[in-house]
């Protein structure tokens, strides 16, 4: 399956090669200015630049309403912090664009996570692998900004 | 699990015959410890599984507490995430170690009570290295424990809620706690 956030990222990109997951949980590149992570439950955690402007996204279970915020804690080895989720849903599916925080400050260890509400004040936990994660969101700023400077100054 | 507040009470009696009062209401209970007919100190709380406990104590104020089995370092503050089915946040706890295990004070504890509406509250401790101790309680009852309770100490003139000085003599009864 072809993660809704990753499609979302390539369509946003314009991008065309569609990814091919081995099933280790590794971050990939999907095209030159997106990255993602899938987990064994089938959520996404992606880095998405459109020029330099470099956001990170999250695909979850269960539906959002476009617009709605909502609260989440980051917590890897790093440390952690409060972070707000915005809904965006499109015909494609759902996709939480994570704002309000320095996520990227927290990606070092083995592993990422967010706990997130769900109805009925059930609390759930989205996990990630940052295996490859380094070189992966490297790679990702490196075309972002090389993109931004080629770009014609209007 | 011998609630906070139990053994808030214990340190907060000295001298003079004290007596309890206890009530079940739902899936909560109460402990209130009187001096004569006067409310000396009281808490509301209930739990989920050994060791896992939510309420709120008075004893000099009423504060709100959690007790967790999972270690937390004394006097540290954590962010936590707090949600209840109409509303979610982030909770600022501070760690206080008791001989019982850690407790968890809540810095706002009118946020705490914003956030008792439904059946459930679920509280996210963030661990370390992507690992979250999630504890959710249940609210059947809580209402009329805590009424019980609090509503009891203010009528008595007790105050509510420690101030967020961040410091540990904003939980008072607490850090004086003993066996």
């Amino acid at each position: 399956m072809i993660p809704a956030i990753t499609i979302i990222a390539m369509a946003a990109a314009g991008a065309t090669a569609v990814p091919v997951s081995d099933g280790a949980e590794r971050w990939r590149l999907s095209e030159p200015l997106a990255a993602y992570v899938e987990n064994s439950s089938g959520e996404v955690l992606a880095l998405d630049c459109i020029g330099a402007s470099c956001r990170y996204l999250l695909a979850l279970k269960g539906d959002c309403q476009e617009g709605m915020l909502f609260g989440t804690i980051v917590n890897s080895q790093a440390g952690e912090t409060p972070a707000t989720l915005k809904c965006n849903t499109n015909s494609k599916g759902n996709v939480l664009i994570i704002g309000d925080a320095d996520v990227g400050r927290l990606m070092s260890g083995d592993h990422i996570a967010f706990a997130y509400p769900q109805t009925d004040s059930l609390i759930a936990v989205a996990r990630f692998s940052l295996a490859g994660a380094s070189e992966a969101i490297a790679t990702v700023m490196a075309n972002a900004k090389q993109r931004d400077a080629a770009a014609p100054t209007p | 699990m011998l609630p906070l507040i139990a053994l808030m009470a214990m340190a907060a009696t000295t001298g003079g015959p004290a007596s309890e009062q206890t009530q079940s209401f739902g899936d909560w209970h109460t402990h209130i410890v009187l001096n004569g007919a006067s409310m000396q100190s009281g808490s509301a709380y209930t739990e989920d599984g050994p060791g896992t406990g939510f309420g709120v104590a008075c004893g000099r104020v009423c504060t709100y507490y959690l007790v967790s089995p999972i270690p937390c370092v004394d006097g540290t503050e954590y962010k936590a995430l707090a949600a209840s089915p109409t509303d979610t946040g982030e909770i600022r706890l501070r760690c206080m170690h008791l001989d019982v295990g850690d407790g968890l004070i809540p810095q706002d504890g009118a946020r705490i009570e914003e956030l008792l509406t439904g059946d459930t509250i679920s509280f996210a401790f963030p661990l370390g290295d992507g690992q979250f101790n999630i504890s959710s309680f249940s609210l059947n009852g809580a209402k009329q424990a805590l009424t019980a309770v609090i509503g009891r100490w203010k009528q008595e003139g007790g105050t509510v809620h420690a101030p967020d000085d961040g410091s540990k003599a904003a939980d008072p009864g607490l850090n004086d706690t003993t066996l």
